[in-house]
């Protein structure tokens, strides 16, 4: 199986002498385990990774060109004392595995897992995707390393995951009451993707951008007819029952930009130019979720 | 594939951030519940777009005065129906009289004391004070968020209206004459939605004997139609 390694915990040290090209880079790197045996043969495909602000991303394909050695690690006297005094069992030994490995190619597009979380199946954790990748190595299935490898992306999921992903959870709930009573099931992998992102249209219209209008009129009227009476900067609502204050005004201009944003491009458009652009990809992509549930995170 | 990716990332930021009072982490689109009448919904931010409109309109009849309210409340307005004391309001006057108060979400005492119907816009008379009953009162406006413009007034509603207009007794003439600009018809018990009414527009004897009016279409961008 194809491996991804995390540089932040593997470092890769360039073999001296082989290295003439600036696009491929030969080097060499140990994976520290308490297991004698990890599974990474000679010849498979590797990506190597690194976390980039909060995102991660991903840098090289390549291959493991040769298995070396494993070098036995003693735990430290330290360490056995530490456990002794605690009265728990003795530390095991850990091994470095060595490997060489040689990469073939830099990725450059679509190539940050933000870009990318929707169309790698190894991914669950929306909310932070990055957690997938947090270790030294991970397999990777042949099509997830694929799909990474040329940057493609499938369109429609990533549409819904970062649609629905950006509303708050119990937006997130009420959507899927909503849905579940639409296509009289609980269990959405029965229904296409894109069934489910007409949906959503529907609900973020009604629910949350047709209140951003009212906010826009209302903070436009304020502006323009009351300014001279009101401080309209200040101008909005208290909650007489938890006593939070929220201002119309700054509210509005969010929502303002995202209508400006939408009448350039509007969303379901761009969705669908892309997607038609890359018909044999969705397709691609939607055999291989065939059996996956919308990409809802209810965590947060 | 790129821009479309950095597209998708500028629009959803906005709608996480949109979705989310950005100074509170309050919902701005809570679940709705019908039931428990003690949770602030969303109504609000459509009864201050009626409450709003309906002062811009009053603008060229009237000097709109502005009546800060004290503390945190000075340019903030209550969720849901509140004590007047100490919440901001607008006055109307004409050559520096007060002609009446329009209170946004004010609480009005009835004659029957266990009876808790609060409008959500009260025109009050002039000598209004702190603590308004319905003599102060000259008409009454309710505002209905419906999800979708397609959506009806329930009967419910329309008739909830109309008790409420029978119990604060405000089915006679209005005390006070208000004139309004371009929402004239608006002069009167108005129950106001974005949606449609619960009327048919041939048949408003009710309406008439309720002494109310439904407004429908009340949204930006629409054109409104009152019946009744």
């Amino acid at each position: 199986m194809p491996i991804a390694i995390n540089t932040k915990y593997v470092t890769i040290v360039p073999l001296k002498g082989k290295n003439t090209s600036s696009e491929s880079l030969h080097g060499e790197f140990f994976i520290s385990s308490t297991m004698e045996s990890i599974g990474i043969d000679e010849g498979i495909p590797l990506l190597t990774c690194s976390p980039q602000n909060k995102d991660l991303k991903f840098e090289g394909e390549g291959l493991i060109t040769k298995v070396k050695n494993i070098v036995t690690v003693k735990p430290s006297k330290e360490k056995i004392e530490k456990n002794k005094l605690e009265g728990r069992p003795p530390p095991r030994d850990s091994y470095h595995h060595y490997f060489e490995m040689r990469i073939r190619k830099t990725l450059k597009e679509t190539n940050l897992l933000s870009d990318l979380e929707y169309s790698i199946k190894a991914v669950d954790r929306f909310n932070n995707p990055i957690v997938h990748f947090q270790q030294q190595f991970r397999e990777l299935d042949e099509k997830d390393f694929e799909t990474i490898v040329k940057g493609w992306i499938y369109t429609a999921r990533t549409a819904f995951g970062k649609l629905i992903n950006s509303i708050p959870r119990q937006n997130k709930l009420e959507f899927m009451l909503q849905a579940m009573n639409e296509f009289s099931t609980i269990d959405f992998k029965e229904v296409p993707l894109t069934q489910g992102l007409r949906f959503l249209y529907q609900y973020i219209e009604v629910r949350i951008l047709s209140r951003g209008r009212l906010l826009v009129e209302t903070d436009t009227l304020i502006r323009e007819n009351l300014g001279n009476i009101v401080n309209s900067e200040e101008v909005g609502f208290i909650n007489p029952i938890t006593g939070k204050e929220a201002l119309l005004g700054q509210q509005a201009k969010i929502f303002t930009k995202l209508f400006e944003l939408q009448k350039k491009s509007d969303f379901k458009s761009a969705v669908n130019k892309a997607a038609s652009e890359n018909s044999a990809l969705e397709i691609r992509f939607q055999k291989l979720f065939n059996k996956t549930t919308w990409p809802i995170d209810l965590n947060v | 594939m790129k821009e479309f990716i950095s597209y998708l990332s500028k629009y959803t930021s906005l709608l996480k951030e949109g979705s989310v009072w950005c100074n509170s982490n309050e919902i701005l689109a809570p679940v709705i519940n019908d039931k428990d009448e003690g949770v602030a919904s969303d109504n609000y931010i459509y009864e201050f777009y009626c409450y709003i409109s309906i002062i811009v309109d009053l603008m060229s009849k009237y000097d709109i005065e502005f009546v800060e309210g004290t503390g945190k409340f000075k340019y903030k307005f209550p969720q849901a129906a509140t004590e007047k004391k100490g919440k901001p309001r607008f006055n109307a006057l004409k050559n520096g009289k007060l002609e009446f108060q329009i209170c946004a979400g004010t609480k009005v005492s009835c004659e029957f004391g266990s009876e808790e119907n609060h409008p959500d816009i009260s025109f009050q008379l002039p000598g209004s004070t702190d603590n308004p009953t319905q003599d102060d009162l000259i008409f009454i406006m309710d505002a209905k968020y419906k999800e979708g413009p397609k959506s009806v007034l329930p009967k419910s509603e329309v008739y909830k209206f109309g008790m409420i207009v029978i119990l604060f007794n405000l089915r006679s003439s209005p005390a006070i004459e208000v004139k309004f600009t371009k929402y004239n018809e608006l002069k009167g018990n108005c129950l106001l939605t974005n949606g449609q009414s619960y009327s048919n527009s041939s048949d408003i004897s009710y309406l008439k004997k309720f002494s109310i009016k439904e407004v429908e279409s009340f949204f930006p961008g629409s054109t409104f139609k009152v019946l009744g």
